[in-house]
Order: structure tokens, then C-alpha cells, then sequence
């Protein structure tokens, strides 16, 4: 048996007997059918495959619907889920642990860190001591700025006293020790506080 | 919003208008719509049930149609409108059978997935059998490829187009074409040996 030249009927002619073809395509391939022998029994053929479909028993659709999730409404709030974890910028996962009620006991406490540091620093060393440097107030907060990656290298402060600084300068030390927050809260307490010309202090 | 119940088809393509009734119905049932589920279901389930059987599952057939279902309307968001709704849930229905198969495979049950889909294409062709003709056609389609009687039974008995074959199986639309028609030249030859 040969086949039909022309592909595009052959094509159509399971969507003529699934009748997914439009009225007036399915006349038009009808059309062809009557006048083709090869497509007249290709279509025979497939009319017999397609009749022999599996019966299936009808779904019970009432069960189906019942455990269906219900719709998230457009324009509703859509409640956060609970089961996976809430992701949230690094930046913000410390402020979101700590009230933000709570972070003005972290900035008391390294002003008071910083005040204690410089005094520490200015009795041991006191003023004029070095004569070259005498007057120049240096405060190193190079390690402050950010979580040190060595612990033991802390806050480094040259002699020299906070009440040194400009306002500009303070406003400075006390950005970097704000941002020094997202350090993990323990660690504030543990943290040597080394001094350039003394000992270690807590 | 159309009204979904009311739609008929006017132009060529009928296919284009049963993708515009299900997404009439799909954004019924996101503005909440429950009804609009229901002739979702109604529209695809039985459908789907025989596409599942025919995938081997025919023990899990109501099962795997509802974990389709609720699988489907809980990614409807994720729902492209490009491929049709009826595609999409054979695509899922696809993949849980082949996980659970996977999974009996894990258990120390082992299925052969091709011996499966073979099995169903003998059953879907039972009622044939009672004539000498329905017995060729019997035979003709299990001598084809997995792949070749996949795409000829979803495009004969599913009415599936050769795109949504394509997306359903995991192919091409040429490859599903090709398939397509070598399937119905081997039958052919089989039916006139």
C-alpha cells in the first residue's frame, strides 16, 4: 500500500478520530479521505486502535476534590510557610535575633569599653611620655571595623583618649563598633581587649 | 474573566479552546473558585486514569490520578500556560509513576518499567482480541518500540498533539513525529504480512 504524498493529511488524521479537528477542518480532511485510498485505510486503522481504548472506571471526582489544597485567593495574604526555614540576609539575622529594644545596651556598653580602654591606656602610658609622639592621638580601630579574624588581636588602642577625638572621628569608632554588632553576642564578653603597652585585660 | 462553561469552540482549533476553557477555570479557582476545581477534574480525570493504566500502574490507578491532582493544583503556580493543563498533569502522572517504580525497585521488588508499558498495551487492546483483526493489531502494536507505541497510543487513543507528546514523553516534537509514523508504517506492515 503506498503512502500519501501529502504529510500534512496524514498528520491530521488522528485529530480526526479524536475529533480535536474544528467542523470545518474535519470536513475538509473528510474531503481528502474520500478521494485518497491510502489515508482512506490508514484512517480505518486508526479508528479501530482508537475505539479500543481502555475502559477505566469513572474517577470519583467528589474524593479527588476533597483533598485538593485550597486556593491561595489573589490579592489575599499569603501566610509565610512554617515548615521550611525563613532564609533572611546575613546582614539581618542578628537584628532580627535581637530586638532592636535591646541595642542600646550594646552601644553603653562599647562606649564603656572604649572610655575604659583609653583611660587604661592614657594612665600607663600618660601624656608626654613619648615626646615625639606627644599630642598626636592615635586610636588604631583598624580591628574593630569588622568581626577580627584573629581573636587574640582584639582592639588595639594607642595611648591616646577618646576624649581626643572629633565628633566626626567618635561618630567613626562608634559606626565601626555598630557594625561590629553581627558579631555572635558571646563573643562580646570574651574578647581580649589587648593594649599596646600593657597587659591583657578583659 | 470568560465564562468558562460557555465557551465554545469557533475557529480551527479546538485544542486552543480547551486550553482557554481550563485557564478560564484555572483562574477561577485561584480567585476561590472551589467549584471551578471540580470541572477541572471532571474534564481531565478520566483522561488521566487511562493514561496512568497504560503507564503499567493499573493496581495504583486511583491513587496516583489523585496524588496527580493534588500534586498538580499545589504547583499551579508554577503552571506555564504555553503547554496545556491536560499535558501537564500527564507530565506529572509520568513522573510518579516512574518514581514509584523507582521506589519498588529500591524495596527489592523489582519492575521492569518497559515489560510494564508492554503489559498495558497488551491489556488496552483486549477487547480486540475477539477478532482475527483485533489479534494482528494486537500483536502489531507490541512489536513496536516502547517509544513508538508510547507516542501511537497517546496520539490515537489520547488525542495528543505531537508537541504535547513531546513534552509528556520527554522528547522532541520531530523525534515524536518520526516515532509517530514509523509506529503506523510497522503496524501497517504488520496488518499486510
Amino acid at each position: 500500500m503506498s503512502e500519501c504524498s501529502e504529510g500534512t493529511w496524514r498528520d491530521r488524521l488522528p485529530d480526526l478520530v479524536t475529533g480535536r479537528l474544528s467542523d470545518s477542518d474535519a470536513v475538509e480532511v473528510d474531503a481528502h479521505v474520500a478521494g485518497c485510498r491510502s489515508c482512506a485505510d490508514e484512517l480505518q486503522l486508526l479508528r479501530i486502535v482508537h475505539a479500543a481504548r481502555p475502559q477505566v472506571a469513572p474517577p470519583a471526582v467528589a474524593a479527588i476534590v476533597a483533598r485538593l489544597p485550597k486556593p491561595a485567593i489573589v490579592g489575599a495574604e499569603v501566610p509565610r510557610p512554617t515548615a521550611s526555614p525563613e532564609v533572611v540576609p546575613i546582614s539581618q539575622a542578628f537584628s532580627r535575633r535581637r530586638p532592636g529594644g535591646e541595642r542600646w545596651v550594646w552601644r553603653l556598653a562599647a562606649s564603656a569599653v572604649l572610655m575604659v580602654g583609653a583611660a587604661g591606656a592614657f594612665l600607663l602610658t600618660g601624656p608626654g611620655t613619648d615626646p615625639s609622639t606627644a599630642g598626636e592621638p592615635v586610636v588604631a580601630v583598624e580591628s574593630i571595623a569588622g568581626a577580627p579574624a584573629d581573636p587574640t588581636v582584639g582592639v588595639s588602642l594607642s595611648y591616646g583618649g577618646a576624649w581626643d577625638l572629633s565628633e566626626a572621628e567618635m561618630q567613626e569608632v562608634l559606626a565601626s563598633l555598630e557594625r561590629w554588632d553581627g558579631a555572635p553576642s558571646t563573643d562580646i564578653e570574651t574578647t581580649p581587649l589587648v593594649l599596646a603597652s600593657g597587659g591583657d585585660r578583659e | 474573566m470568560p465564562d468558562a462553561e460557555t465557551m465554545r469552540p469557533t475557529g480551527s482549533s479546538r485544542d486552543a479552546t480547551e486550553v482557554a476553557v481550563d485557564a478560564a477555570l484555572i483562574a477561577r479557582w485561584r480567585s476561590g473558585d472551589e467549584q471551578a476545581a471540580s470541572r477541572l477534574v471532571e474534564r481531565h480525570a478520566e483522561a488521566l486514569a487511562r493514561f496512568v493504566g497504560r503507564q503499567g500502574a493499573v493496581d495504583e490507578v486511583d491513587d496516583l490520578v489523585q496524588e496527580t491532582f493534588i500534586r498538580a493544583f499545589g504547583a499551579l503556580d508554577g503552571f506555564r500556560a504555553d503547554s496545556s493543563f491536560r499535558t501537564w498533569l500527564f507530565t506529572i502522572a509520568r513522573r510518579l509513576v516512574i518514581d514509584r517504580r523507582r521506589a519498588q525497585t529500591r524495596r527489592g521488588s523489582p519492575v521492569d518499567l518497559d515489560d510494564a508499558v508492554m503489559a498495558s498495551g497488551y491489556d488496552m487492546l483486549d477487547e480486540l482480541v475477539a477478532t482475527e483483526q483485533g489479534e494482528r493489531i494486537r500483536e502489531a502494536v507490541a512489536s513496536l518500540t516502547r517509544l513508538q507505541r508510547a507516542v501511537f497510543l497517546a496520539r490515537i487513543q489520547d488525542g495528543l498533539s505531537y508537541r504535547d507528546i513531546a513534552e509528556t514523553l520527554g522528547t522532541t516534537e520531530g523525534a515524536a513525529r518520526v516515532h509517530y509514523h514509523n509506529a503506523v508504517r510497522a503496524v501497517k506492515e504488520h496488518m499486510h504480512v
